[in-house]
This record gives C-alpha cells, sequence and structure tokens, in this order.
C-alpha cells in the first residue's frame, strides 16, 4: 500500500517540477475522469464475479450505512464545537 | 453530479460484466486495477503539485481554518470508531479505514479493494456514496442544526467539487473559501489514512 503512496508523492513532485507547464496539469486533470471510470469498472467485475460479495449485498450495506451514520454523527458534533467555540464570534460580527 | 452518475454507471456495468461473465475476466481485472491505481495516484500527485495557486493559498490561510478539517477527521473516526462496537461490525481499523474515505468512494474502495478484498471494498464504496448523498440532500437541515461548517465538515473531501455549490449556496459565500481548503486538505488525507489504517 505504502507504493501508492509514494506514487502519488512522485506525482506531487513531478507536478511541482512541471509547474511551468499548466497543460501537463491540465491534462493530468483531464484524465483522473476516465481513469477513476476504468477502475470502478474492473472493481465492479471483481465484485460482480465474488459470489460472496454478491449474496452478502444487504448485509454488506446495513455495515456500510451504520459506519456512515456514526462517522457522520461525530462529524456534525465536531463541527459544531468548532463553530460556536471559534468562528461564530467573527461570523456574526 | 454528472461525473458521479457517469463513475456510477461504469461500476454498475462492471458488477453485470463480473457475474455475466465467466470467472476469466477475474485475474485481468486484478491485475488492471492495481496498474490503473497507480495511474491514477501519479495524476491525482500531479494535479495537487502544479498546482501553484493552492499551495500559496494554504501557505496563507489562518491557523484557525485547519480546525476544520482537524474537526472532520477526529468526529469521523471518533464516530466510526464507535460503530465498532454494535454486533456484526467490521474490526475496529476496518470501520476506520471505512470511514478515512471521507466521502471519496472512488480511491477509497479502490484501495480497499486491493488491501482487504471485495467485501470490505464493497462496504467502503457504499458507506462513502451515502456520505456525498447525505450531504447533497441535508445541507440546508444541517446548517440550521449545527451551523455553517456542519455540510462542509460532513461533505469531507467531496467539499472541493461536488458538494461545493450546496455548500456555497447554504452555508453562505463566506465558507466557500473554507470549504476549498478543507476539501484539499481531507482529499490528501484519504490515502494517507485508509493506507494507514489498512496496515494495522
Amino acid at each position: 500500500m505504502f507504493t501508492i503512496l509514494t506514487i502519488m508523492f512522485a506525482g506531487i513532485l513531478c507536478g511541482r517540477l512541471t509547474r511551468r507547464y499548466p497543460d501537463i496539469r491540465r491534462t493530468a486533470g483531464r484524465l483522473l475522469l476516465p481513469v477513476i471510470c476504468l477502475l470502478l469498472l474492473a472493481m465492479g467485475v471483481g465484485i460482480g464475479a465474488n459470489t460472496q460479495v454478491m449474496h452478502h449485498l444487504s448485509t454488506l450495506g446495513l455495515q456500510a450505512l451504520i459506519i456512515t451514520v456514526g462517522a457522520v454523527a461525530g462529524t456534525i458534533l465536531c463541527a459544531w464545537i468548532v463553530y460556536t467555540r471559534f468562528f461564530r464570534a467573527h461570523h456574526e460580527k | 453530479m454528472k461525473n458521479s452518475l457517469i463513475i456510477l454507471t461504469f461500476f454498475a456495468i462492471g458488477v453485470i460484466l463480473g457475474q455475466l461473465g465467466d470467472n476469466t475476466l477475474l485475474p485481468a481485472a486484478d491485475r488492471v486495477s492495481i496498474w490503473v491505481l497507480g495511474l491514477l495516484m501519479f495524476l491525482v500527485g500531479i494535479t495537487l503539485g502544479g498546482d501553484s495557486d493552492t499551495l500559496r493559498q494554504l501557505r496563507s490561510i489562518h491557523p484557525r481554518l485547519l480546525l476544520v478539517p482537524a474537526a472532520t477527521i477526529v468526529g469521523t473516526l471518533g464516530g466510526a470508531a464507535l460503530t465498532t462496537l454494535l454486533p456484526g461490525s467490521p474490526s475496529l481499523t476496518e470501520c476506520l479505514a471505512v470511514g478515512s474515505g471521507f466521502g471519496y468512494y472512488s480511491l477509497s474502495s479502490v484501495l480497499l479493494n486491493q488491501s482487504h478484498g471485495a467485501t470490505l471494498g464493497t462496504v467502503a464504496l457504499v458507506s462513502n456514496i451515502l456520505r456525498e448523498l447525505f450531504t447533497l440532500l441535508f445541507a440546508p437541515l444541517l446548517v440550521r442544526l449545527a451551523g455553517p461548517l456542519a455540510p462542509i465538515c460532513c461533505g469531507g473531501a467531496t467539499t472541493i467539487d461536488t458538494t461545493l455549490p450546496v455548500i456555497a449556496r447554504f452555508s453562505g459565500k463566506d465558507f466557500i473559501f473554507v470549504s476549498i481548503i478543507h476539501g484539499i486538505i481531507i482529499d490528501f488525507s484519504v490515502p494517507v489514512l485508509v493506507t494507514l489504517f489498512s496496515t494495522l
């Protein structure tokens, strides 16, 4: 997995070094969507062919929902604390 | 939104192909996805590193603004960690890894698909799609309940693109800059945190 991070940092370095050529960045940005589509297509094939996943889809969906509810609830609480403590006074001025 | 639909369509086509096809497709799909993932990360890096405006903005921001992504990370990981207590839930590190997607479903699900297999990859995909959907649908309610930062923190990594319009509309114009900075920092933390929790 760290290989993946290393590749990203290599990309950041290349991006920094080629900053003067915005075309490179723009092309990279434009390639993102087709590459993501290709990845999700490949991932879909893997999931569709995986009978274990397909049979337990409702259980997996429920697990996903529970994690989302927990994560979102914690996030809303923290957002509220940060807003009332550090932002409201500035914002309402 | 349009892009999300395109991405989901490709995913759905993949699932159908996988179900119909003989399993000879499977190793090929696996091999392709590792290389394509590397390419994706390289491209993400180039767009991050090449954007001198972004880097300049990051250097000049008020430290107070950093509290917003901090709230997102602390709240998400705290909440996700609690769900592991429920019966039938994944392990603590798995819950944290799924939560660390912060709505960036394409990247987090592919990363977890590689490290933990299709089961957790699917959970990450659904969980993070739900997070983006929730933010898009409930932004006005979130602002009223918990203030203008709530949809920003809730949107996670998507506040720089898909959820930015609803944030601008319901949190107000004053929060667009906060939303963008937040999105950049969280975007960056997704691969780092997902990798961290999936290796623990």
